[in-house]
């Protein structure tokens, strides 16, 4: 009863506490008897890595096409995911260059019939419009398959926190080289996640995704082909 | 209105987001006092170990601490050799079984010195997902990854986690056969890929049973499906150079640890389970308190305990990890040997308790704390650095590991008994403030408002104890000096009777969000440089990353830490002994020299906080006949 009694008091602390913007000065006065809440399994583990990390946020591409992030891009799809500015040079040409070399690496699985997409979203939406992505697609060559991303400024934001393009210091937050550092690559239907540098050696990445997607599934599988590095082909 | 204080605190991060949307700056809300430094909405924690976690705004269920006995995981049983299956051979099998498509084994390479060491214990282990797994009661059944004891069914014979204890006997070979039986890909619950490689922290392996992430030649992980035998030959380093054929008793490694090692899934795949102790024993370290060194006596006195970090959703009560984030992740619920805060009767006399910091982004300071009188400081004898017997013990009322470092300590609870008023309860309490993955804030919270690990229960009256005493020879009661050798002849091998081949310096940074060493980017296909074989290099390592800290391992030998910032690190130090993992605080530099002995190959150096290592704070070397003279590689 006096634990019951504690809470209470607690509880009470906590709703003047918060009478701000909701804040909160909670203080754990250690074990607390009574009953733990009732928990539930409301959604698959799946649903809660959408609902979590994979919003359905509408987008547009640099070719003007409106879509929908999750329903649309990411669904059972393997994707590269990646964070640019094309108004933070030379950095967002770098990378972006990168990508383009992995485009070539991962050949005919990126685009047509092939298994992977690659996404590379602006941080910058006011000025990223969709003709100055395309103007930057353009630019750098990058071949179907691979979409430039854009949308309304607080969308964009929405998804960059989702998918964890952001950091807990506020200066890297406010970087859009730091926000840009990373490359993301996911399977959505297997939750498997994973990070590479979106500066790194072209090649070394196309290892690490493959390492993660498997081999190309339109290519008949060498049993042996996980040991063997060469199972990304050198530049033509 | 009544609240329970979670849904209060949720709804605070709901309406944190919200605030987050309307366009309230960071810079806004820290200015308000309404936002802490780490991101969250101000918080303050107490001592049922909810200390402020990381993990995308995650706060785990209030949980009464002290429910559940600690968890003694069992010890890997013997097998004989039919048991295993197919003949672990020196080479692999890399045969083709149609049931799945894919070889036999996962191994790629041959065993380097089994020739020479046949095996001589057998031992096999299944990883598979536990679906009932309960940390705490009030927490639903739930899955973990594990490994069991060896047997063919799961039913019988679950992966539990932390996995059994593997207990090795210097000069007594080990095969170990891993089995993948992880689930299939999309049935992770959220987060864990089903291939693996183990890496033994810090055996002297060979790079073929060392559980490296990457090899230049091939890829170190196995699939679902697939066996991998490693290969332990129980020598000391040496073996095969300095000190054949059994190398040099002073090289001895008491306390490690096994864990998964797949390049950028570690984390995960460690957090979710992939870890457990390995001890191992020689003639002087015995385990049997009547002989040799009388360390308490294994398995009643002298017990492996490992520390992990976790969040649970709210929702469901299920274990969460956020594979998306960056920075790293600290839990706000403190599990020892895969329960929630558990407590352990004790008898009043010493134990030996082996504290490996389990990870993934945690350091602790651990003190002996006495919930009822709060002004007491309780020593403690620390015998090891990382797990290698230390010198002379040191005395001390707290310390400091980072991930992946081990500190075997006693815990006289007779003396305590004596001495401090004959306390019913006593709490392992980590007192290191962090509130987020970029390190600890370097605050030290007063007694009893810590993070509570195990609470020790003294029961009955004081029993015989004829296992070693270490404080009569324990610094500072007996000032240290480089010769000493209370544990001889395991101790320190000398370091000043070789001069270094040559210096590396390396500078652990990030460029534009981007871990680097020395400037450049992981890669799994190439090496940095080549070290010669049997030889000795002086190592600086450099933090230039701002506020982050970063606990760095390097594999194969353990290492010698010369000096700490400038410092000579000193006799009586527990940094003064062998090492395999160094805390690189912020701004840190540490000097160390380590020997490469015996084998060929490629190992990595990598900072052991496991978000970091999968976000490539790592670099691979080899060794090699010949070295390379790379001073900044």
């Amino acid at each position: 009863m006096e634990a019951v009694s504690r809470r209470k008091a607690l509880t009470m602390g906590l709703a003047l506490a918060g009478g701000g913007v909701g804040a909160v000065a909670a203080r754990d006065l250690g074990p607390l008897m009574g009953s733990q809440p009732g928990f539930h399994h409301p959604e698959p583990a799946r649903a809660a890595m959408q609902r979590r990390h994979l919003p359905n946020v509408p987008l547009v591409t640099h070719e003007g096409y409106q879509v929908r992030f999750y329903d649309d891009l990411v669904r059972d799809k393997r994707v590269l995911i990646n964070y640019i500015d094309t108004h933070n040079l030379p950095n967002a040409s770098v990378v972006t260059a990168n990508l383009a070399l992995l485009q070539r690496l991962l050949r005919s699985r990126v685009g047509g019939k092939g298994d992977i997409s690659m996404y590379s979203i602006t941080s910058n939406p006011r000025q990223d419009t969709p003709d100055v992505l395309g103007a930057w697609a353009r630019r750098h060559q990058a071949r179907p398959g691979w979409l430039f991303l854009t949308g309304e400024p607080g969308e964009v934001e929405t998804l960059r926190r989702s998918l964890g393009f952001a950091y807990a210091d506020p200066a890297d937050d406010a970087d859009p080289s730091a926000i840009g550092a990373i490359l993301k690559h996911g399977n959505e239907a297997e939750m498997r996640w994973a990070h590479c540098q979106a500066q790194a050696d072209a090649r070394q990445v196309a290892l690490r995704i493959v390492a993660d997607f498997g081999p190309d599934p339109s290519v008949p599988r060498d049993p042996q082909w996980f040991c063997s590095n060469s199972t990304v082909a050198p530049l033509p | 209105m009544r609240q329970h204080p979670d849904k209060v605190a949720r709804r605070a991060l709901e309406h944190r987001q919200a605030i987050l949307r309307e366009g309230l700056s960071r810079r806004d809300l820290l200015k308000m006092g309404l936002l802490s430094s780490s991101g969250f909405l101000v918080l303050q924690s107490g001592l049922s170990a909810r200390a402020k976690g990381s993990g995308g705004g995650v706060l785990s269920p209030r949980l009464t601490p002290f429910v559940e006995p600690l968890t003694i995981m069992p010890v890997l049983p013997e097998r004989t050799l039919g048991e295993l299956g197919p003949t672990p051979n020196i080479s692999p099998n890399r045969a083709v079984n149609p049931a799945t498509g894919l070889p036999f084994e996962g191994r790629t390479e041959a065993h380097q010195s089994r020739s020479a060491y046949p095996v001589r214990k057998y031992l096999a282990t299944r990883m598979g997902a536990n679906t009932n797994v309960r940390p705490h009661p009030d927490l639903p059944p739930q899955t973990f990854w594990g490994y069991n004891k060896g047997g063919t069914d799961f039913a019988t014979d679950p992966a539990v986690s932390p996995g059994p204890t593997i207990v090795a006997r210097y000069g007594s070979p080990v095969l170990v056969r891993r089995f993948n039986d992880l689930p299939p890909p999309g049935q992770n619950g959220g987060f864990g890929v089903p291939e693996v490689d183990t890496h033994l922290h810090n055996f002297h392996s060979a790079t073929d049973s060392d559980g490296g992430p990457c090899n230049p030649v091939e890829q170190r992980f196995f699939f679902r499906g697939q066996y991998y035998d490693y290969f332990y030959n129980m020598q000391y380093a040496g073996f095969a150079s300095t000190h054949r054929p059994a190398g040099d008793i002073r090289e001895a490694l008491g306390t490690l640890w096994y864990h998964d090692h797949r390049v950028d899934h570690t984390a995960e795949n460690v957090y979710k389970g992939l870890a457990g102790m390995f001890v191992a024993f020689n003639e002087f370290d015995t385990g049997d308190e009547t002989t040799g060194l009388r360390l308490p006596g294994f398995p009643d006195f002298d017990i492996p305990i490992m520390l992990s970090d976790k969040l649970f959703d709210p929702t469901t009560g299920l274990l969460y990890f956020d594979t998306f984030g960056l920075d790293g992740l600290v839990g706000d619920t403190f599990l020892v040997n895969g329960t929630v805060q558990p407590f352990l009767e004790v008898t009043k006399r010493r134990y030996r308790l082996r504290i490996c910091d389990g990870g993934p982004s945690r350091f602790y300071q651990l003190f002996l704390t006495n919930p009822d009188n709060l002004g007491q400081s309780i020593p403690v004898w620390v015998i090891s650095s990382d797990g290698n017997l230390l010198p002379r013990p040191v005395q001390a009322t707290s310390f400091r590991l980072g991930v992946a470092e081990r500190n075997d300590v006693i815990v006289d609870f007779a003396k305590i008994a004596e001495r401090f008023g004959n306390p019913s309860r006593i709490w392992l309490e980590n007192r290191l403030e962090q509130v987020n993955g970029r390190g600890p804030t370097g605050k030290i919270l007063p007694p009893g408002q810590g993070n509570a690990l195990i609470e020790f229960r003294l029961v009955g009256s004081k029993v015989v104890d004829t296992s070693f005493d270490p404080e009569p020879v324990s610094f500072p009661n007996v000032p240290a000096a480089p010769d000493d050798h209370v544990f001889g002849p395991i101790g320190l091998p000398p370091i000043d009777n070789e001069t270094p081949r040559l210096t590396r310096s390396f500078r652990f940074e990030r460029g534009n969000g981007q871990w680097q060493i020395n400037g450049q980017f992981m890669a799994c296909t190439d090496f940095r440089f080549t070290v010669q074989q049997n030889t000795m290099e002086r190592w600086i390592l450099k933090n230039n990353s701002g506020s982050w800290q970063h606990p760095v391992h390097i594999h194969l030998e353990e290492f010698r830490i010369l000096r700490h910032n400038g410092q000579p690190v000193l006799p009586g130090s527990v940094e003064y002994g062998r090492k395999d993992t160094v805390k690189l605080g912020a701004g840190d530099e540490v000097e160390l020299v380590m020997r490469f002995r015996d084998y060929k190959g490629a190992y990595p150096m990598h900072c052991h906080n496991t978000v970091h290592e999968d976000h490539a704070m790592m670099l691979l070397w080899n060794v090699d006949e010949v070295g390379d003279n790379k001073n900044e590689p």
